[in-house]
């Protein structure tokens, strides 16, 4: 892999990359076997409570995200985890907090598949209520049966997060390929499909996604599944250190975008 | 109001109530927030409500919709109630 052409932030020049490929350049990074790199393990308020296991490297690169640096420089953070010691960890996490639902966030899960599967199978022992399985849908969409391994777990939650209603939109956001667009929308047909527990969010925060798109957004769910559009969770941007920082680099002004905060 | 003698009909509305207050009040509150609210104006409903405060009180909102359409006394009011909310969330002129 040549590291000096792999996707840091995105700028406006950025030229759009497949994020397939990315995935698979991310994963020689931050997967190792059924070992994954994480940064931390500890609970949040999110979801109600919610122990969440911090994993490193993602497959977009939206100028908007939250999560930390290390999606950005893989190689730099995070130590590897097998999954059974990662789900030993967040079931301890989750006793210290007081709380029965895990996930693992800051980073795309379905980016090291092996761990992933592990970690789920993992999970099946504990008796914790919930497993939310966030991902923003590229390799659900490519990888049918991915899908279907995952619908053979019990209490596994998906939450889709789609980042645009129109192909120039995604790419402008998130530095993919136009084509890709499309895969998060073949993500929730294989979910519904395979019959697997899930909803849908989308950054709709005015500020980023106009309100045309927005509907063109609703529509475009409406016609795979009513009821999916009709559950559809909005997400809306905060100042997040990271967010910041990726909003200057991609040349908005973080100060004049969140002034109203 | 036994499971039995709660229509369907009240179901819905139930269900159109719920995803307007999700709306407003986003994921990181446990569905029973929601419940608790609704269980306050809609003293009618209270039986069905305090069924859906046992079975997904703890989840998040969205998730225990998600899960709600699984539920065999659920499913269809889901559906319908779904259908007529996204008609809503399509006519409002505010989306554009």
């Amino acid at each position: 892999m040549d590291i000096h052409s792999y996707p840091r932030f995105l700028t406006v020049n950025s030229k759009p990359f497949d994020p397939i490929q990315l995935a698979k350049q991310t994963e020689r990074i931050v997967c190792r076997g059924d070992a994954r790199k994480y940064t931390a393990f500890y609970a949040t308020g999110v979801y109600g409570g919610i122990a969440t296991g911090y994993i490193v490297g993602c497959c977009l690169r939206c100028y908007f995200c939250w999560t930390s640096f290390s999606r950005d420089f893989p190689e730099f953070f995070g130590k590897f985890f097998k999954a059974e010691r990662a789900m030993e960890l967040l079931r301890s996490t989750a006793r210290k907090y007081g709380v029965n639902k895990v996930r693992i966030s800051g980073g795309e899960p379905t980016l090291c598949k092996h761990h992933l599967l592990k970690l789920l199978e993992n999970f099946q022992e504990t008796d914790l209520k919930i497993f939310i399985l966030e991902t923003n849908g590229i390799l659900l969409g490519a990888d049918r049966d991915y899908v279907r391994r995952i619908s053979t777990f019990d209490r596994v939650h998906v939450r889709v997060s789609l980042k645009a209603g129109d192909p120039a939109a995604f790419t402008k956001r998130t530095g993919a390929i136009q084509k890709a667009f499309y895969l998060p929308f073949k993500a929730i047909e294989n979910l519904l499909d395979y019959n697997v527990s899930f909803h849908v969010a989308a950054m709709t925060d005015p500020r980023i996604m106009p309100k045309h798109e927005r509907r063109t957004l609703l529509e475009i769910l409406a016609e795979i599944d009513p009821v999916v559009a009709a559950n559809l969770e909005e997400e809306l941007c905060d100042p997040y250190e990271a967010t910041l920082v990726r909003m200057a680099a991609y040349g908005i002004d973080p100060v004049r975008f969140f002034k109203h905060e | 109001m036994s499971k039995a003698k709660a229509s369907i009909n009240d179901r819905i509305v139930l269900i159109v109530s719920i995803l307007r207050l999700c709306y407003d009040e986003g994921e990181d509150i446990p569905f029973r927030n929601i419940l608790d609210v609704l269980e306050k104006t809609w003293h009618k409903y209270r039986a069905l409500i305090r069924e859906l405060r046992r079975k997904y009180g703890e989840l998040p909102p969205r998730v225990a919709i998600s899960l709600m359409l699984r539920d065999s006394l659920w499913r269809d009011a889901v559906v319908v109630g779904c259908r007529k909310y996204l008609k809503e969330l399509l006519q409002d002129n505010s989306i554009g």
